[in-house]
């Protein structure tokens, strides 16, 4: 009888003596498909990004900005090509505000910033911006739960959209919560960001621990990104493609860097022990595999959309049929 | 093979080296020829992947890192909290 009672309690698997080293599997899918598919712990990612911004009072995290403030400049060409003025901008996952400290006042009046970690949006004050400022610390994709239907002007998001589960769903949120004829213009890591670190690090597990395993998240391809934006609704679409590449000494250069922007792994069901021979051996793949002139690069390629909430009086391609003037003789 | 004194005098002197940039500075510049030479094999079969595919030349990568951070550890005292180590991490959420 006592033994009965005693197998009746459950100790969380991390608890028990016997698994110290056994990671949490992934959650199962549900059969009913209410929810998406949960790729990344968003509890985790926002904990990754609050110990990122405590270091050093935030001085590591403003060290690694590079990235972020170079594709914040090209997404700002791209918002300033939009001749309007704007009353209200959301940016949606905007991290300590890259791309909101550079709009100005002439052309935006207030800019709404949201992000999942509190402390990564307080990072910076109010005084680097130019434009009013509001901060809302609410998850991403959560977005149509504090932001009413049909209310936004225009809508961001600068290199936050790779950690979200459901990048259709988040779309469709955006789209639903811009005001018809309003502009939404992203930035989201591609496919091959990072893929020297990708390959190197699965190379190096498969030779020393005879698998492999997700270190480098799934990122979206550049050929879905048009399909995802025009089953969201999106019209008049542009999608372009570019790459920043970074150079560093040595493959745990990039790591650090990582780790200090609030990017690292996320993914559920990851491993949570790099083992030291899949690191030294990841680290001289790295190497061999793509140094030049003494450092090693590091690929992240940005994929750059905009698209428009359908309205009437926006510009539509005409009729098959009514043009007027034939090709041949113009040429 | 011995670390060159000049890395050794270069660590001694950052006495805030954690145990991972101990690791990091042996695995790419001390002991970068047999880096080299483990990576030149992967790079060589790497459409073939398998466990200890390469494993001569990493056995000798390993027992060059091995020298080299001890050789760190007998001339740099300690670092006092295990905790800051990356290498102790055991889960990336708080207890």
């Amino acid at each position: 009888m006592v033994f009965k009672r005693l197998l009746r309690l459950r100790l969380p698997p991390h608890r028990s003596p016997l698994r110290l080293l056994a990671s949490l599997s992934p959650s199962q899918v549900n059969g009913t498909a209410q929810i998406p598919f949960q790729v990344f712990d968003r509890r985790v990612k926002r904990l990754q990004k609050d110990r990122a911004v405590a270091q050093d009072g935030g001085e590591r995290s403003r060290i690694v900005d590079y990235v972020r403030d170079e594709v914040a400049d090209r997404m700002i060409e791209r918002f300033l090509d939009i001749k309007r003025k704007f009353s209200s901008v959301l940016d949606l996952g905007s991290g300590p505000g890259h791309f909101s400290k550079l709009l100005e006042s002439d052309r935006t009046q207030k800019v709404t910033m949201m992000d999942l970690s509190k402390l990564t949006i307080e990072r910076d004050p109010d005084s680097d911006f130019d434009v009013q400022v509001e901060r809302l610390v609410v998850d991403e994709e959560k977005l149509l739960d504090v932001i009413p239907r049909d209310s936004q002007e225009a809508i961001v998001s600068c290199l936050s959209l790779h950690w979200v589960n459901d990048l259709p769903g988040i779309l469709i949120q955006i789209k639903e919560a811009l005001r018809p004829d309003g502009v939404f213009i992203g930035a989201i890591f591609g496919g091959d960001t990072l893929f020297e670190l990708r390959t190197s690090l699965q190379l190096a597990e498969a030779e020393r621990e005879g698998g492999i395993s997700p270190h480098v998240s799934p990122m979206a391809d550049p050929r879905d990104i048009s399909n995802l934006m025009n089953r969201a609704g999106f019209t008049l679409l542009t999608v372009d493609v570019d790459e920043v590449k970074v150079r560093y000494p040595s493959m745990w250069e990039l790591l650090d860097d990582l780790r200090d922007m609030g990017e690292n792994n996320a993914i559920i069901g990851r491993r949570h022990l790099l083992h030291r021979d899949t690191l030294v051996a990841a680290s001289a793949i790295y190497k061999e595999l793509h140094e030049e002139d003494g450092t090693v690069p590091a690929t992240f390629q940005v994929i750059y959309m905009i698209g428009w909430k359908p309205a009437p009086q926006q510009l539509k391609p005409l009729e098959r049929g009514s043009g007027r003037t034939s090709l041949k003789d113009v040429l | 093979m011995q670390p060159t004194a000049a890395v050794a005098t270069a660590a001694a002197s950052s006495l805030s080296l954690t145990p991972l940039r101990r690791l990091a500075i042996a695995s790419t510049t001390t002991c970068a020829k047999e880096a080299s030479a483990y990576g030149k094999c992967i790079v060589a079969t790497y459409a073939d992947v398998h466990k200890d595919k390469c494993k001569a030349e990493f056995d000798k990568f390993g027992a060059c890192l091995r020298q080299t951070v001890v050789v760190f550890a007998l001339e740099i005292p300690p670092h006092p909290s295990p905790r800051n180590s990356p290498l102790h991490f055991s889960s990336s959420a708080p207890p």
